[in-house]
């Protein structure tokens, strides 16, 4: 100590070590020669030894990795930044959402063959709902619509369409779906809360929708009439 | 590279807790019987002194075989009042001062005494040496955790099982004794 004056703090940091050589005495003033731990609680203080190490470790560990995953979360959050500031990253990144929520919601049809890019013939149902009157909604290139109407109201709609690169889009919300074929070709039903249903299937040429707009027309009678196409 | 680091520190630590359990789980075993006289209660606090060790391996695996012992001894023979204590209903050591009128007088008197920037002479630092071993354990040990081993008073409190309130005013309580016992109030 060089100065005159010490702080007591500083003082006492200096002096504290002649606590250690008491504590020192005292331990060597104990005769530990007699004592006998049993092996069973040796045993037991080792497993809690453990326990705790484990336990310091998994509290330890934790700020390790959370500085690293922090450090990495900026650089993803940068370097995604980056990328969407691009407009051709962020139309593809984009699509990559809308892509997969259309997988979900429509039904793609992909031929085997080359299908006619404009309806060359249009197909109708033979049959139809008892007492309905049948009218054509629509003849175009590429849709042919014919609606079937019950006092006015119309109860079914047949839908006839190429199949390009859009899909049927078919609403998929509270309802459930079920795997059935029409004339030996895979379809897919479509039955909502409300009893209505929708049957779709394609036959290699074209993509045929049924929609029925009343709760009183069965499944079976959908599929009967969707086997009636010709 | 980080977890082979992690590994063989852990392996380290493991390594430094044995040691002392084997060199030194006799000593605290007697220190606690010394303390209790039940054979029960002091292998409870060998349990508990070995847990805390482990919890603080950092302060042993800097320290030499004495300071090591020191701690030790520390460690043992406050776990072994704290289950004195509560072997005795008291749940608190009766060195608590926080919520006691004797805390609350040392608190006004905080004000009085600056004891941060108390300074004392060299004749008064060699009385300071001969002094501190003639102060209460309780007192000791606080100062010694605190300035010997650098424990911060969260860290204190865990071992002495008090709340950091509780330690800086034992440490107060211990200057203010130090420097009574050296003949006067700075």
């Amino acid at each position: 100590m060089n100065q005159d004056k010490l702080k007591l703090d500083d003082a006492l940091g200096h002096v504290a070590n002649v606590l250690i050589e008491k504590d020192i005495e005292y331990a060597k003033s104990l005769d530990t020669s007699s004592v006998i731990i049993p092996q069973s609680t040796l045993r037991k203080i080792r497993k809690n030894m453990h326990s705790a190490k484990n336990k310091t470790n998994w509290w330890k560990l934790p700020s390790a990795f959370k500085k690293v995953i922090v450090a990495m979360l900026c650089i993803c959050t940068v370097s995604f930044a980056l990328c969407m500031a691009h407009d051709s990253t962020r139309e593809a990144f984009l699509n990559i959402f809308i892509n997969e929520h259309e997988k979900h919601s429509d039904v793609f049809y992909n031929s085997e063959i080359n299908s006619p890019k404009t309806l060359e013939t249009y197909k109708a149902p033979s049959l139809q709902p008892s007492d309905s009157q049948k009218r054509i909604l629509m003849e175009g290139k590429d849709n042919y619509i014919v609606g079937y109407f019950k006092n006015n109201e119309r109860i079914l709609t047949y839908q006839q369409m190429i199949i390009g690169d859009e899909s049927s889009s078919v609403n998929n919300e509270q309802c459930a779906v079920t795997d059935t074929s029409v004339n030996k070709f895979p379809a897919k039903l479509f039955e909502y809360e409300d009893g209505t249903r929708t049957l779709t299937w394609h036959d290699n040429s074209y993509a045929y929708i049924i929609y029925s707009q009343s709760p009183n027309i069965t499944s079976k009678e959908i599929i009967m009439i969707a086997e009636s196409v010709k | 590279m980080f977890f082979l680091l992690v590994l063989s520190l852990e392996e380290h630590e493991r390594d430094c807790a044995e040691e002392i359990f084997k060199s030194h789980g006799k000593l605290i075993y007697k220190i606690a019987y010394n303390i209790l006289n039940n054979h029960h209660d002091a292998e409870d606090v060998l349990n508990d002194v070995m847990i805390s060790i482990v919890k603080n391996i950092e302060k042993f695996l800097r320290s030499n075989e004495n300071e090591t012992i020191s701690q030790i001894v520390i460690y043992s023979r406050n776990a072994a009042i704290n289950v004195y204590n509560k072997n005795k209903r008291r749940k608190k050591s009766e060195f608590s001062f926080d919520d006691t009128e004797e805390g609350k007088q040392v608190f006004e008197l905080a004000d009085v005494f600056d004891l941060e920037n108390t300074v004392i002479s060299r004749q008064e630092f060699e009385d300071l040496q001969r002094h501190i071993k003639n102060l209460p354990d309780e007192y000791r040990d606080v100062i010694s955790l605190v300035y010997n081993f650098g424990y911060s008073n969260v860290e204190a409190a865990r071992i002495l099982d008090i709340t950091p309130n509780a330690v800086g005013l034992r440490l107060f309580k211990a200057k203010k004794k130090l420097l009574e016992l050296m003949g006067g109030e700075k």
